[in-house]
């Protein structure tokens, strides 16, 4: 069972994955991000997206592979930057 | 199998949105291809790390109400994990987004474009792209006749980075013109022509912004029909292709 490999840092760990991906959901254009949590998150259909967004499915496409894509990026981006923080700090460390 | 022209259906394939063959296929090419099988693997743990980050959208108990009672039952799909909360806090984003600038700023250009968006798309999707085959544009050109009721002229690609891959019809708001597909670095360009005459509506080319799109995309009118460039390549490459039309026509 899943639950029982969880424990305190794995627990963190998710968390705090979990909000780096809020973030960065957070700062995707508003017709991505909705077409995103749609999908991904209440798993409609491409259909379904398309007709409550009253878009054809085709732009549900193009704009989930889109959505997709920044997330990717921003994601990247963001743990490059944290290694380059971490690498930073050590740094500033082996030089005390 | 080759590989990229499966990357484009890739997320498709994750959402469970691909014909049931295609699925089959797709299956039995993941489990004998390591890069795509590495790449959907990756997909999938994305899509799920985006669930559970969805489950932090928690409405309030009336909003829960009114989105219950405006949805129907939906049947849940091969990667549901049952998220009863999450359907209606991920419809928080998607009414505020209603309510507030989606529909009030969509413009009759930008529906029109995004029309474009969708064919350019889901003919990328397609497993036939194109259904005339040629580099030659004296070939793909004459392929045309008889099926659009207008003539236009192909560029000449000698010495330039682009490539004809080949044509097929397309419509827009029932209107048959031309859709031609070019290749630059990898990244494929179409290229639509129709009647200026028979769109429903004048296009407002200022508004046509690239932020407003996914692609990067140009339009203009000449001779009395419309031409659209359409792609993910660099907004230079479409300029490039989109002047090679110009001086062509």
């Amino acid at each position: 069972m899943p639950v029982e490999n969880e424990t305190p840092e794995t627990i963190l760990m998710n968390r705090s994955n979990s909000e780096l991906v809020l973030s960065a959901i957070d700062d995707l254009p508003m017709h991505h991000r909705e077409s995103l949590l749609l999908c991904d998150v209440e798993e409609m259909s491409y259909q379904e997206i398309a007709e409550t967004l009253s878009i054809p499915v085709g732009t549900v496409m193009s704009r989930l592979s889109r959505a997709r894509s920044m997330l990717r990026d921003h994601l990247g981006r963001k743990l490059q930057g944290d290694e380059v923080v971490k690498e930073g700090k050590r740094g500033t460390n082996y030089g005390l | 199998m080759v590989c990229e022209s499966w990357k484009e259906k890739l997320d498709a394939y994750i959402d469970g949105e691909l014909p049931e063959a295609d699925m089959r296929t797709f299956d039995a090419h993941v489990r004998s291809c390591h890069p795509c099988s590495a790449d959907a693997l990756a997909r999938v743990q994305m899509k799920r790390t985006i669930q559970v980050a969805g489950r932090r959208f928690t409405p309030s108990a009336e909003f829960r109400r009114r989105v219950q009672l405006s949805i129907a039952p939906k049947p849940r799909r091969s990667f549901g994990l049952g998220w009863m909360f999450a359907v209606a806090a991920a419809l928080i984003l998607v009414v505020g987004a209603v309510t507030s600038t989606y529909v009030g700023t969509r413009s009759g250009s930008g529906q029109f474009v995004s029309e474009i968006a969708d064919l350019h798309v889901a003919t990328l999707a397609s497993s036939s792209p194109v259904d005339v085959i040629s580099t030659d544009r004296h070939t793909v050109k004459p392929w045309f006749q008889g099926k659009i009721p207008f003539a236009f002229n192909l560029p000449e690609l000698q010495n330039s980075e682009f490539s004809l891959l080949g044509g097929r019809m397309a419509y827009l708001d029932q209107t048959p013109g031309a859709h031609l597909i070019y290749d630059v670095r990898k990244h494929h360009i179409s290229v639509f022509v129709f009647q200026e005459r028979s769109l429903p509506a004048k296009l407002n080319e200022n508004s046509l912004s690239p932020k407003q799109l996914s692609f990067n995309l140009e339009t203009w009118s000449q001779g009395g029909l419309r031409y659209f460039v359409i792609g993910d390549a660099s907004p230079g490459d479409i300029d490039s292709l989109a002047k090679l039309f110009k001086a062509a026509s």
